[in-house]
């Protein structure tokens, strides 16, 4: 029976700066490249476009788009030794061209380190983010302005 | 909890709309002594009559030969194991077929099928002929001078037997394997009985053992009683004498046939079986025949008891004579059960073996026909309940006719089935679970000489048969002709139906109950651990038969769930069915639970995202761990990572102090994960 890992605290990986609401209408591709190039300006050495293609590449994969309204896009990336993470907030919402149907109010864009031994905090991770991101949550945080105050909501919810 | 479409407002859902749960497909599997009895029931029931009609065929010495047949049963239920340790839906059909082709296969089951037909018969007769001389008896007793006419009396109780199980059939009422231990632990108690006082009658009044001399008749020798060189000298009447006794194995292919719901662990049960069995008949039919011909006096054989032997055991005790009668009534009660019982086990039989060969697309589709109101193949059933009456009318209640027509199917039967694994002995060359012994190794050869010294016994016993037993020769040889006729045009007819009954990978009719929740559907859960498999890939079992092979079936419920994925997230107006591919998927479920014999609750379900209905499952159901296989398209990683996102959107992790892992199993690899 495989042993649990140590929980992950969702609140603790985002900073306020990493917050990005995104006002009006606003295309996946779009979303995915404006929290790449932000999450690249707060981790100097990585390079914004060559994670957004990591970002992408795991996009093909199967779908982390989720029916609560929350997208988890990831990347398991070479030379990080933790999370690094960001949240996109779009009251408006967007349609994910590989599920449509659902909408998607929140985007939680994260890294993690690749290797073995890490995989399971970074599952942990997953099960965390569309565990605390229920609808409720998602709507309460996406009629916010300020970065702070949802990364206090977030951290209260957990 | 509500399983159907919860999503948030303003997005869709992904959640579980419609399940399908595969009733029929929850195989309940029965322990070895239960497989037993169910074997029993029809290879048992031959002890009421096998003596009668060998005594008639070739005298005094039948004690020795019928007990010779129920030695050599050992050699026959060995085959047998070995044949289900390849095949768990085997018998004689499958394995002569994967041997020898279609075209034999289709022999080997059309002289089966004249064995069913006449196992009903004998039976039915044999249980109205007991049944008469106790009534008889009785009347002699009461001062009644009229006899009831016997074989009057066995027609028209077997033409009833025969009615009542065919109406049963087509009402398709399973026969439990409960109802088989009832009639075989009474049956035991009587033979115990029979077997304890008629060791007090010798001990008593001494005993003289049987003759050896055989004695045939005009008809017993058949067609050798016109040539000079087949006269029945040495060791020719030696097997003469043992073709006339082999009737006594009848029943054997129903070891195959109980294989298939044998709980694990099966080829430890599966000997097990057939070591009780061999004992069995050793016991009740080789040494009661043995008791009869020591106690009752020849004379008496020839003239009152060789259509009841048994009841003239009973009446030929040392003892007061209400006592005897007592015990009359007792092995009639007992008879009259187990033989009915053969009746009904030989039209199940007969419809099991003729349904088998229809899913191989060699039975036109008008015999597969379901009853309109009872869903069961009316049309064979009727076709073997009509065969059957017709032949207890054609014999006239005369239970020796019967039984010198028996055996033809059973031997060659045997012949082809021993001689198919011989053949698959030198195919396919790699381990078994188990073997027949005797084997001789030479070089990288195994010679399997068992095998080859219980093939030469046979053949030499069929060949005899061939010329000695002439009813049997000749109907046999009709019967198998006509059925064989039957299933070559059926298959020309059929082909088309054939080619697509071979690219969907099965035709097996399965019974559906639909349900809207996922609690509904999950009513049959009940044991205190469970485990939920995911399926998808009728290729890619390795993940089920771990947990099949793992798992203590005792106390642990297996979930298997294919998720059916549905076009569009809301799922309006979409109602999941089972097309080919679900069906083959699910065949191979089954196949793959009978090989390990656990009882699997297999499901459908529809969804748009085969992780959220798992997910969704595993958290109603309250399972411990989710088995999923690997995918080849995504890999172990994506299918944990999208897995552990349903688990928390559905909120899995909030159920706290239960932990449930996750794991993905592939071949000799697994990846896995706690999930909460």
């Amino acid at each position: 029976m495989p042993r649990p890992a140590k929980t992950v605290s969702v609140g603790r990986l985002l900073k306020p700066e990493g917050v990005i609401f995104f006002k009006g209408n606003s295309e996946k591709a779009e979303i995915l490249e404006k929290l790449s190039r932000t999450l690249a300006e707060f981790n100097p050495g990585l390079d914004s476009q060559k994670l957004l293609e990591k970002i992408m590449e795991r996009e093909a994969g199967i779908s982390t788009v989720l029916d609560t309204g929350l997208a988890i896009p990831h990347a398991r990336l070479e030379g990080i030794d933790d999370f690094k993470a960001v949240l996109g907030l779009i009251p408006a919402g967007y349609q994910d061209p590989k599920q449509p149907g659902l909408t998607v109010k929140a985007v939680f864009l994260f890294l993690s380190p690749n290797n073995s031994g890490f995989f399971k905090r970074h599952l942990q991770l997953l099960t965390a983010l569309s565990s605390l991101f229920q609808p409720a949550l998602i709507d309460c945080i996406i009629s916010m302005d300020q970065g702070p105050q949802v990364v206090e909501t977030v951290l209260s919810a957990e | 909890m509500n399983s159907s479409p919860s999503g948030p407002q303003g997005t869709g859902s992904l959640r579980v709309k419609q399940i399908v749960v595969l009733a029929t497909a929850m195989l309940t599997f029965i322990p070895f002594w239960k497989a037993s009895a169910v074997v029993l029931c029809d290879f048992g029931s031959s002890a009421f009559y096998a003596g009668g009609i060998a005594m008639q065929a070739f005298g005094p010495a039948f004690p020795w030969f019928i007990m010779a047949v129920m030695l050599f049963s050992g050699a026959m239920l060995a085959v047998y194991v070995e044949s289900c340790s390849m095949f768990v839906r085997g018998g004689v059909y499958k394995v002569v077929k994967e041997a020898m082709g279609g075209p034999m296969a289709k022999v080997s089951v059309s002289a089966l099928m004249f064995d069913f037909l006449l196992t009903g018969p004998i039976s039915g007769v044999c249980a109205g002929l007991y049944m008469s001389g106790l009534i008889n008896e009785m009347l002699e007793l009461s001062g009644v001078h009229w006899a009831v006419p016997g074989r009057l009396f066995a027609v028209i109780f077997a033409l009833m037997v025969t009615a009542y199980f065919w109406k049963h059939n087509i009402k398709g009422i399973e026969e439990s394997s409960d109802k088989s231990v009832k009639i075989m632990s009474f049956t035991s108690l009587v033979g115990l009985v029979l077997i304890v006082w008629g060791a007090y009658t010798l001990f008593c009044r001494g005993f003289a053992w049987p003759s050896f001399s055989l004695e045939f008749n005009e008809h017993s020798l058949g067609w050798a009683k016109g040539v000079d060189w087949l006269k029945p000298i040495g060791a020719l009447g030696i097997l003469m004498a043992f073709g006339h006794s082999v009737l006594a194995l009848s029943g054997l292919e129903t070891l195959s046939q109980v294989y298939r719901e044998m709980e694990a662990p099966k080829m430890r049960n599966l000997k097990k079986t057939a070591v009780l069995v061999f004992l069995f008949s050793i016991v009740f039919t080789g040494l009661l025949t043995f008791m009869s011909a020591l106690i009752v006096p020849y004379e008496s054989i020839k003239t009152v008891y060789a259509d009841n032997l048994l009841a003239g055991l009973a009446m030929n005790m040392e003892g007061p004579q209400f006592a005897r009668l007592i015990l009359h009534a007792f092995v009639v009660m007992a008879g009259g059960m187990i033989l009915s019982g053969a009746v009904n086990t030989s039209m199940v039989g007969a419809n099991g073996v003729l349904n088998r060969v229809a899913e191989d697309g060699v039975l036109i589709d008008w015999f597969r026909h379901l009853h309109p109101k009872y869903g069961t193949t009316s049309r064979i059933v009727n076709l073997v309940a009509g065969l059957q009456a017709a032949i207890i009318l054609l014999c006239m209640g005369n239970v020796y006719i019967l039984g010198e027509a028996y055996a033809f199917g059973v031997l060659w039967s045997f012949v082809l089935e021993t001689l198919a694994i011989i053949m698959l002995r030198f195919r396919e060359t790699g381990e078994r679970e188990w073997m027949v012994p005797l084997n001789l190794k030479i070089g990288n050869r195994l010679i399997p000489v068992g095998l080859l010294l219980i093939l030469v016994l046979l053949l030499m016993t069929s060949t005899v048969n061939l010329i000695t037993k002439k009813t049997a020769t000749v109907f046999g040889l009709c019967v198998t002709a006509a059925f064989c006729s039957l299933f070559y045009f059926s298959e020309k007819i059929n082909k088309k139906k054939a080619r697509l009954i071979e690219e969907s990978g099965s035709d097996e009719k399965l019974n559906l109950r639909y349900e809207n929740e996922i609690i509904s559907a999950l009513d049959e859960i009940s044991k205190p651990n469970r485990v939920l498999v995911a399926v998808r890939n009728p290729s890619n079992m390795h993940h089920l038969g771990s947990v099949l092979g793992t798992v203590n079936g005792e106390d642990t419920d297996i979930i298997v769930i294919h998720s059916k994925i549905a076009k569009g997230i809301q799922l309006e107006g979409e109602t999941v069915s089972m097309g080919p591919e679900e069906t083959r998927l699910f065949s191979t479920v089954v196949s793959t639970a009978e090989k390990y014999g656990q009882t699997v609750v297999p499901m459908l379900l529809l969804s748009n995202d085969p992780f959220y209905a798992i997910a969704q499952v595993a958290r109603i159901a309250k399972v411990h761990q989710i088995v999923l296989g690997v995918s080849g398209s995504m890999g172990a990683e994506l299918q944990l990572e999208r897995l552990a996102m349903a688990w928390g959107a559905i909120g899995g992790s909030q159920d706290p102090g239960r932990p449930v892992a996750a794991r993905v199993i592939w071949e000799s690899r697994e990846m896995s994960f706690q999930l909460s």
